[in-house]
């Protein structure tokens, strides 16, 4: 490919191309690096505010107890030097947890979940599970994991966030 | 769980593995065991120039479910507990003389529990609300002992479990797992000596402790931990008031006699005043109207007065000189012979002063014993001396 560019090209131009072809190629071998992704752990507390209404308050998960929810955070930044592309984000959801319905819910990015423990993921509406031999909707209570399947690049040194929700049971 | 790391052996994956499905089986209607470590990565797969790269994985969010301290002590008695005075805790045939309880656990957990009892004080007020008579009147019992029965109460069945009997182990309460029951039995000996209608409370009280704890070395209370940490199991209480501290009051109510003793005297016909060589009959009424038990081997001792002599061959056809009427029964007599009381049967007499003693009912000596809600009177005679 190099040689026909060399072709109709001028010399300038050709090593311009050579150029990206290079560092095409050593973001391929450094691999690692390009995405940066951390999570946190946080529980839900309501507390009343001024007005005296009930409101909801992210604190450290110092203390969980069952019946209580928990909110992970999972916030991911391109620190390579090209556009991330198809990004995918999986969660598992723990067996002591269940997913709080509709918490994943991300306006740029589309929810799917897994109820065979990540091997096939689907939409919340299309997923079915066998129970006992009978096929029926798959509940929060069947969900393994959880991802987000983001519809754009992720740029460089973009941004972004996914969020979800789920019971101590 | 989930995220089983890459360079764990399969020896370790199959493991924590078998450790997931224990903790799922453990897993029961309160809650996810305290010490459950709930781990949580994120995976990130994406591509650059449609190459896949290698996945990213994120930190490790994780954190151990804690130990929700809950339980509730309840008493299974209704009304207060009639005990008569005197009676002795023992397991078996006296009834009457514990009260029943359970403790549940409505923790995330298993719990033990120290157990103590309180001599409620009478400010305590009412144990069965509304309704009189079921108030403490600061008596207290004399002996309480704290059984623990032998097995759990049947699931989801509380206080039908087999009772606590006095054999058994006693003011700890081990393992016991969450959302079951287990009762508790306070025996408690009667003073001899107590009002009828006294109401004596108690309290059972409970803390729950380290359930690594036995009954041979009792786990220390719990305690709420002084500072929170993500990565290891906290105690945290949710019992009423946040204490770690749950009670239930009952109460035995005493019966006892009553006694209300009356003496009255009259002139015996034909005369109609207290002149010399008249005859005086005195009668001593004992009611136990009052009381809501027998009062038993009554002993009445009367001091009469050195001007007046004692008649005695005044009933029974001359050959008795006190006689008893029992309501119901048919009259019965004894007689006041003298100190010695040389026939036995429990009436005697003594001189200087005159005492009489009346301590049996009749010639065999029976005791004299007036049941609840009875009355019996004595009478015998005095004649005053001619001048």
């Amino acid at each position: 490919m190099s040689a026909l560019i060399n072709k109709f090209l001028p010399p300038s131009t050709a090593f311009a191309t050579l150029f990206v072809l290079f560092l095409s190629g050593a973001a391929l071998a450094q691999g690692k690096g390009h995405l940066e992704v951390t999570t946190i752990v946080q529980k839900e507390i309501h507390v009343e505010n001024e007005d005296g209404d009930s409101e909801t308050q992210l604190v450290v998960a110092e203390t969980v107890l069952p019946g209580e929810h928990v909110v992970y955070t999972i916030t991911f930044v391109n620190v390579g030097e090209a556009a991330a592309e198809n990004v995918v984000i999986t969660n598992p959801i723990s067996e002591s947890l269940t997913y709080v319905a509709g918490s994943a819910s991300n306006g740029s990015m589309q929810v799917e979940f897994s109820v065979d423990g990540g091997k096939a993921f689907g939409l919340a509406s299309e997923l079915r599970i066998v129970d006992n031999g009978v096929e029926r909707p798959a509940t929060t209570n069947d969900y393994t994991h959880v991802r987000w399947v983001m519809q754009n690049e992720l740029e460089v040194g973009a941004k972004g966030s996914a969020s979800f929700a789920a019971v101590l049971q | 769980m989930k995220t089983v790391r890459k360079r764990l052996s399969l020896l370790v994956r199959l493991s924590m593995t078998a450790t997931a499905l224990l903790l799922g089986q453990q897993a029961m209607a309160l809650g996810t065991d305290p010490d459950t470590l709930v781990e949580n990565t994120a995976l990130v797969d994406y591509e650059v120039n449609g190459v896949g790269q290698a996945q990213e994985p994120s930190n490790a969010a994780n954190f151990v479910v804690d130990r929700r301290v809950d339980f509730t002590v309840t008493r299974m008695g209704i009304a207060l507990t009639p005990t008569t005075l005197g009676a002795l805790a023992v397991d078996s045939p006296v009834a009457g003389n514990y009260l029943d309880f359970y403790v549940t656990n409505l923790s995330n957990g298993d719990l033990d529990f120290n157990l103590a009892f309180t001599q409620l004080a009478s400010a305590f007020g009412e144990i069965y609300p509304p309704g009189p008579g079921t108030a403490d009147t600061d008596v207290n019992m004399n002996v309480v002992r704290i059984r623990v029965s032998s097995a759990l109460d049947p699931a989801g069945a509380p206080g039908t479990g087999p009772a606590p009997l006095f054999a058994d182990a006693d003011s700890y309460i081990d393992n016991l797992p969450e959302d079951r029951s287990i009762r508790v039995r306070l025996y408690a000996d009667t003073p001899a000596a107590l009002a009828n209608t006294d109401v004596a409370g108690l309290s059972l009280d409970a803390v729950a402790a380290d359930p690594t704890g036995t009954v041979a070395a009792p786990g220390t209370d719990l305690a709420e931990s002084a500072s929170w940490n993500e990565l290891a199991v906290d105690n945290v209480f949710a019992d009423s008031d946040n204490d770690n501290f749950e009670s239930a009051a009952d109460g035995f109510d005493i019966t006892a006699p009553d006694l209300t003793v009356a003496k009255s005297a009259s002139i015996v016909a034909p005369g109609t005043r207290a002149l010399p060589g008249e005859r005086i009959e005195y009668l001593i009424t004992i009611d136990n109207t009052g009381g809501a038990d027998t009062a038993t081997n009554i002993s009445i001792g009367d001091l009469i007065d050195d001007d007046v002599t004692f008649v005695p061959d005044a009933y029974n056809g001359g050959s008795s000189n006190i006689v008893f009427d029992q309501g119901l029964a048919a009259e019965s007599f004894c007689n006041a012979d003298d100190a010695a009381d040389t026939d036995g049967d429990g009436c005697s007499i003594s001189l200087a002063p005159i005492t009489l003693t009346i301590a049996g009912r009749n010639a065999a000596g029976d005791p004299i014993d007036v049941a609840a809600g009875a009355i019996v009177t004595v009478r015998f005679q005095v004649e005053i001396p001619a001048l």
